[in-house]
Order: structure tokens, then C-alpha cells, then sequence
């Protein structure tokens, strides 16, 4: 009885990506870069909006993709390194410990979602000119990668790529509330992981494109360019 | 997606964090283990007696595996440390490595894995190396290398047994240290590990090619033993480098039909003249071919240093390559 009451306490957290309403205005990627003290001036980010142009001549669109760790429930990363430096917390956070990692990059390797990064000594020592010694959370060498915002989410904050996101295309939630709206887009189905071939089993979940609407600016794009093509 | 091709929807990245270093070591790594694995099988299952050719080619392979290691080591981490002289952190990376497996029960890692086998092989087989000292060339001569293989004598047995076990581990492994990157198709190849241990067992025979031809027997009798383990190695290398060429072939055949990022790899590789012309013409068929030739004919033998060294050439560049074209395809448009 009592296993059951902390199996329901315990968080099954997930994010969700609405591709529809990312405008690429990096606000994300800005937040995360000054909450994590992620080395920004190397152009290292823990997470990134990636972005596309669809179309063809004057009928161009412009599509974002914003990505980050995935925190996969079976972990690539996990498995390959060998130290025992990348660990789960019990809510299945993917976590690096500073200290036991050796920087062999193993687990970059394995990563299918390019969701980790190496942060150098030299970054180190810039990271704790611009915040401080004694405030600098990056302490030695290691691999990087993005926590969920380990730090803010057990305090019942929510990430903070996902405060500051302005159109609320990022979007935080336990699973285990299904009343929550959110939970409801990964429980229904609507938002569904990334590759899901690979069977790492994901905990961030997109929506996708919405290919039916003809006045998105994506699909605007394409259908334009097809029907150049048919001309 | 109607209208757009699937390079919009996938992202194909080169990797960039093992190099050549890595490349040395997978190579050398293989080829010591095969070295060691082939003495040991020659000596424990053929019972073949040369003990210069078996004593030697073990250590050798264990001097081959070490230094490889060196190249990995520097090429995964230790190089920055090295050059910021932080003595510290370096013996962290080896403290960590060793430590995580024997203290902390952490054996899922191939890298974890590999570093055990290298160091419990690399002391077994310095062991049993011992154990035919006192009738293996040059150590012969050293008396207390000759007592402590005396001394060993009666582990001879049991050490070449642990140790078939161990260099097979040793000799295969290499092909699993790649396999964990799921997104990099030319790695996460099921036949990947098939076809390193082929390579490895290709070039480790390229070594005895090289030994029986260039090493003459101390007496009639150990000679005749070394001409039977080359006959025996020429068409051991002609099996194996068709396997190889088999293997090959099922590797190129399941990265076309597997899916876009395997075709777009298979399309890079194919079209590389360097890796057709270098590795799999000049490293894999003229050799069979010359193996062929010298073995059906009878003669023409000086042919067989020359293949030795393009098997072992093309040992090299097969890592390398598969190396090179580790090609990560990422599920985002690009």
C-alpha cells in the first residue's frame, strides 16, 4: 500500500513541443544559457532551435525545430559511458556527474539527438570569470547536456526554456496527472516522440507540423512550390 | 510530407570526436588480440609446438593492444590534460575506467569491457609467454626470465586456456566499442562486429605470413613444424579474406535497404575512390588474389610478404574508414 502511495508521488515528467507555434525567436536557448551557465560565447548550447527554409523562388518559408535532450527512458548515453558519470534520477532525469566524468565522449557518440556537448577547461575558466567563482556550477572539465532544470523542476518550477517561451510551444507536465492538458497531447497520441524507431523511448514529445492547413506558412511553402512544379 | 524530400527532414552530421587515434588503436587492438588468440589456439587446440613463434607473436600482440591503447587514450581525453599538464585528471581517466569496473560492478560498457579484457589479457599472456621461455629465442638467454617461466610451468596449461578465452574477447571486441550509437548507421551495424573479427583474424594471420617466411627454424624439426603452420595460415588468410569480402558485401547489402541515413552512407562510401580503390582493391583483392595465385601455383612465394602487408594495409584503412563515415543522422530538417 504504502509502495503504491510513493509510486503515485513519484513524478513521471515529460515536455512537449509544439512545431506549430515556434516562432525561432531563441528566447529558449537565452534562458537556458543564462540559468545553466551553458558556454554561449563557444556557441555551446544545451538546447537549440534549429531551422529550415522549405519552397522554391519567391515562395519560401521558413520552418523551427526546436530540440534538447531527449531524456530517454532506454539510454544510449547510459550504456556507453563508462564511468557510471551519466546516471537517472528516479523520475528518469538523465543527470551527468561532473566529477566521475573523464570527457571520453563516448556518450556523444551514442547520443542519437546531438543533445550533448563537451565543456572545455577554457570554457570553465571563462564561465567563472562572467559568474563567479563560487557561483560557477561548472566546476572541471565534463560533458554537458541539459538536466530539465533537475534543480528548479524539484522545487515545482518549470524549466526555464519553458517559462520564457513566449508562445508557449514548449510545454512541461507529469504524466502521471491525466487531467493535466498537456499529459492529455501525449496520452492521446497527438504528440508522439522523436525517431521512435531507435526505441529509446523518449520523454520529450512533438507535435507536428499541421500539413492540412493550407495557410501555414509551411505548407504555403510547399503547396506554392508544387504547383510551379505542375506550371 | 507532401512535396519535400527527405534530406529536409534529416540532418546527416559527420562526427567529429574520434579520430585517427581511435582508428590506430581499433586496428592494432584487433591485430594483437588475433595475434594472441592465434598463438594460443595454434599451441592449445593444433598442438603445433614453435615457442619462439608463440611467445613472441603474444607479447608482440600485447606491446600492439598497450600502444594502441595509447592512441585511444589520447584521443578520447587525455590529450588536453596532457598538454595543461594536469597529471591529476589523467590518472582520474584511468582510476575511473579501472576503478568504476572492479569497485562499482559496472561492466554494461564495451569501453569498460575493453579495458578489463586489455589489462587481464596483457597479463595472461605475458604469463604464458613465460611459460615457453626457456625454448623461445633471445628469452632463452635471460636467465631470470628463464626461472620465472620455470616457475610457471606447471600453470602453463590452465594460463592457455584462460587466455584463448580472454584474446577471442580481445580480438573481437572492438567491433561492439562502435556499436552503441544508434543514430550512426555505419556503426550501429549488426554485422560491424562480424566483419572487425574477420579483419582482426585477416591481419593477425598477415603477421604469421610475415614471421613463417621471414623466421627460419632453429633445427630441421621446428621447421617443418613453421612450413606446416604457413601452409596453414596462407589458406587460413584466403578463407578469411573471402569471408571478409562476404561480410563486406552484407554490410553494404543491409545499409542500403535499412533506411535513409544507411543509403545516404552507403552512397558516400561507394563513391569514395579511396576507400574502393586503397582499401577494398589494394587492401582486400590483390591480396586474396596474390594469396590465390601463390597458393595454387605452388610457387612465385616472395608474393606473400607483399600481400601480408596490404592485408594488414587494408586492416588499417578499414577502421579508418568506417571511422571516417561515422555519419550521424539526425531526425530534424536541416
Amino acid at each position: 500500500m504504502s509502495e503504491n502511495k510513493s509510486r503515485k508521488k513519484t513524478p513521471n515528467w515529460a515536455f512537449v513541443i509544439d512545431l506549430n507555434s515556434c516562432i525561432g525567436c531563441n528566447a529558449c536557448m537565452a534562458a537556458c544559457a543564462q540559468e545553466n551557465q551553458t558556454p554561449y560565447w563557444a556557441e555551446k548550447f544545451r538546447t537549440k532551435v534549429e531551422q529550415a527554409e522549405v519552397g522554391r523562388g519567391d515562395n519560401v518559408g521558413r520552418i523551427f525545430f526546436p530540440r534538447l535532450c531527449m531524456h530517454c527512458q532506454n539510454t544510449p548515453c547510459y550504456y556507453a559511458c563508462p564511468t557510471g558519470a551519466t546516471y537517472k534520477t528516479p523520475e528518469g532525469v538523465v543527470m551527468v556527474d561532473q566529477d566521475k566524468c573523464i570527457g571520453c565522449e563516448a556518450c556523444v557518440t551514442a547520443c542519437p539527438y546531438d543533445a550533448r556537448y563537451r565543456y572545455e577547461l577554457e570554457d570553465v575558466e571563462v564561465n567563472k570569470k562572467l559568474f563567479g567563482e563560487e557561483f560557477s556550477i561548472h566546476q572541471v572539465p565534463h560533458v554537458d547536456k541539459c538536466t530539465f532544470c533537475y534543480h528548479r523542476i524539484t522545487k515545482g518550477l518549470e524549466p526555464a526554456c519553458v517559462a520564457t517561451c513566449p508562445t508557449d510551444c514548449r510545454m512541461w507536465t507529469d504524466l502521471n496527472n491525466p487531467e493535466d492538458p498537456v499529459a492529455q497531447l501525449v496520452l492521446s497520441g497527438r504528440a508522439k516522440p522523436l525517431a521512435e524507431h531507435l526505441g529509446t523511448n523518449p520523454k520529450v514529445y512533438y507535435i507536428a507540423l499541421d500539413t492540412s492547413k493550407k495557410e501555414s506558412v509551411f505548407m504555403e511553402a510547399v503547396y506554392s512550390s508544387e504547383r510551379s512544379k505542375e506550371k | 510530407m507532401v512535396g519535400v524530400d527527405f534530406h529536409q527532414l534529416l540532418t546527416f552530421e559527420p562526427q567529429h570526436h574520434w579520430g585517427v587515434g581511435v582508428a590506430i588503436y581499433l586496428f592494432l587492438g584487433g591485430l594483437g588480440g588475433a595475434m594472441v588468440l592465434l598463438a594460443v589456439a595454434n599451441k592449445m587446440l593444433l598442438k603445433r609446438d614453435d615457442p619462439s613463434l608463440y611467445a613472441w607473436s603474444t607479447i608482440l600482440g600485447i606491446v600492439l593492444v598497450n600502444f594502441g591503447a595509447l592512441f585511444l587514450l589520447m584521443d578520447m581525453f587525455i590529450w588536453d590534460s596532457f598538454w595543461h599538464g594536469h597529471i591529476f585528471e589523467i590518472l582520474k581517466v584511468v582510476y575511473a575506467t579501472f576503478g568504476a569496473a572492479l569497485f562499482n560492478g559496472n561492466l554494461h560498457p564495451w569501453i569498460q569491457i575493453g579495458a578489463l579484457t586489455v589489462g587481464i589479457s596483457s597479463a595472461l599472456g605475458i604469463l604464458w609467454a613465460l611459460t615457453m621461455a626457456d625454448r623461445a629465442a633471445i628469452l632463452k638467454n635471460i636467465s631470470i626470465i628463464v626461472k620465472l617461466g620455470q616457475a610457471l610451468k606447471p600453470f602453463e596449461n590452465l594460463l592457455g586456456w584462460v587466455l584463448l578465452a580472454f584474446s577471442t574477447v580481445l580480438a573481437f571486441y572492438t567491433g561492439f566499442l562502435l556499436s552503441v550509437a544508434p543514430s550512426i548507421p555505419s556503426w550501429s551495424h549488426p554485422l560491424l562486429p562480424v566483419l572487425f573479427f574477420i579483419s582482426a583474424l585477416s591481419t593477425g594471420t598477415a603477421w604469421y605470413m610475415l614471421w613463417t617466411y621471414f623466421a627460419k627454424g632453429r633445427d630441421e624439426q621446428t621447421q617443418r613444424v613453421r612450413e606446416k603452420i604457413a601452409y596453414q595460415v596462407e589458406w587460413g588468410d584466403i578463407v578469411l579474406i573471402g569471408l571478409e569480402l562476404l561480410a563486406i558485401l552484407a554490410y553494404f547489402n543491409y545499409l542500403y535497404y535499412a533506411n535513409a541515413g544507411g543509403k545516404y552512407v552507403f552512397d558516400l562510401m561507394t563513391s569514395d575512390v579511396g576507400f574502393i580503390g586503397l582499401f577494398l582493391v589494394l587492401g582486400l583483392i590483390v591480396p586474396w588474389l596474390l594469396e590465390l595465385f601463390v597458393a595454387v601455383k605452388h610457387s612465385y612465394r616472395f608474393l606473400i610478404p607483399l600481400a601480408a602487408i596490404l592485408v594488414l594495409f587494408g586492416g588499417f584503412l578499414l577502421r579508418y574508414y568506417i571511422l571516417h563515415y561515422g555519419i550521424y543522422a539526425y531526425p530534424w530538417p536541416s
